[in-house]
């Protein structure tokens, strides 16, 4: 390593004041003045062009009085099955419009579909998360005049879409009773965002030893005033308080 | 496993800031992970080894700098770190807080070089 800069490579050469240039082993020793080298102070986040991009769909919703929530949970919990009953009990009261995500297949938009919502799905190849862009690029398709309710369905993950500001209002994040009472502690940075949690197939609470107050304690700890909604989108347990909290949304 | 889409993004934006100021490397980019950020430094360090390879990157130093979390409360005023992940002040419990630090990703400096192929012995 070359001890004047610090870089990894030997083999290049320094300037200096005294006439002539040379590499590194030079013999003998005088002063440096070193001016091959620059910092620069950039102070720029790293998903800035990102978080444009979402103000932009912000603003876009803003615009058209659309209500846009970002659901995101780890894969299995029941997402794209809470979508279905929520879309089936919601048709006809309020126009809604689905934007979901996975890295292969439209499985899921066919499961969504001729629910009276528009449905487009995103597949994410490689990536585990929805970024701005790719969501603002299909919301001339999915929003009409009367759509109210805009559902993101996250790629199923529970670290990564977290970080990606994609101009939803808010997250709403999903956890299933299979997945254990400490989620919440384990994953922080996903509930610590949203304010709202989902506990989704309480109907297998009578198989499990699940502490749903230990749950709730958990998630109050990461967030303080979490509103949390317990039910079972199978048996329809619970759905009522869910559903009439959407309608309060628009 | 976000991290190589991120790291992705910051060569990207590292490469620009390059073309701008008309250098030919790049030595050395100080980067700020905060805690909070979702983002893994150890994988970030292991998505620049493998993005970076056979670039004009592939000598470049990452340092990343880990920000730990920390909250001001509105109750007592005080600035604390939690201890885990519970987002409480430490001073008073309060739990009416305002997260200030730990949610960071962010390119801080960018150390370039100049003279590297013109430089001449």
């Amino acid at each position: 390593m070359c001890d004047e800069c610090g870089c990894g490579d030997v083999g290049h050469t320094h300037t200096h004041d005294h006439g002539h240039d040379h590499g590194h082993s030079h013999g003998h020793s005088h002063d440096h003045s070193h001016d091959e080298k620059l910092v620069l102070s950039v102070r720029e986040k790293v998903l800035s062009r990102n978080e444009e991009l979402a103000a932009k769909n912000r603003a876009w919703l803003a615009e058209r009085g659309v209500t846009a929530v970002n659901l995101i949970s780890a894969p299995g919990t029941g997402k794209t099955y809470l979508l279905e009953r929520t879309l089936e009990r919601l048709q006809g009261k309020i126009g809604c419009a689905v934007i979901t995500g996975d890295q292969q297949t439209d499985n899921d938009a066919k499961r969504l579909e001729g629910k009276g919502a528009p449905v487009r799905q995103i597949e994410t190849q490689s990536a585990c998360h929805l970024e701005a862009q790719r969501v603002g690029d299909l919301f001339e398709e999915v929003v009409q005049d009367d759509t109210r309710l805009l559902f993101i369905e996250n790629v199923g993950n529970l670290v990564c879409p977290t970080a990606f500001d994609l101009g939803e209002h808010f997250k709403i994040a999903l956890l299933s009773v299979t997945e254990g009472e400490d989620k919440p502690l384990k994953y922080p940075s996903l509930f610590s965002l949203a304010p709202v949690t989902v506990v989704t197939k309480t109907d297998l609470l009578p198989h499990l030893d699940y502490d749903m107050e230990a749950c709730r304690e958990n998630l109050r700890k990461i967030h303080p005033g979490m509103f949390v909604f317990e039910l079972s989108a199978k048996t329809g347990d619970g759905l009522d308080e869910w559903i009439e909290y959407l309608e309060k949304l628009v | 496993m976000h991290e190589l889409g991120i790291a992705q993004t910051i060569l990207e934006r590292v490469d620009a800031i390059r073309l701008e100021h008309d250098v030919p490397g790049i030595v050395s980019v100080q980067l700020q992970v905060g805690t909070l950020s979702g983002v893994d430094p150890y994988a970030l360090e292991l998505a620049f080894a493998v993005a970076t390879e056979g670039t004009l990157f592939a000598d470049t130093r990452w340092d990343i700098q880990p920000i730990v979390a920390s909250v001001t409360c509105l109750a007592c005023g005080a600035t604390t770190t939690p201890d885990g992940p519970f987002h409480i002040c430490m001073d008073c419990d309060s739990t009416d807080i305002e997260i200030v630090a730990g949610r960071e990703l962010m390119i801080d400096t960018i150390e370039m070089s100049q003279n590297e192929e013109n430089d001449n012995v």
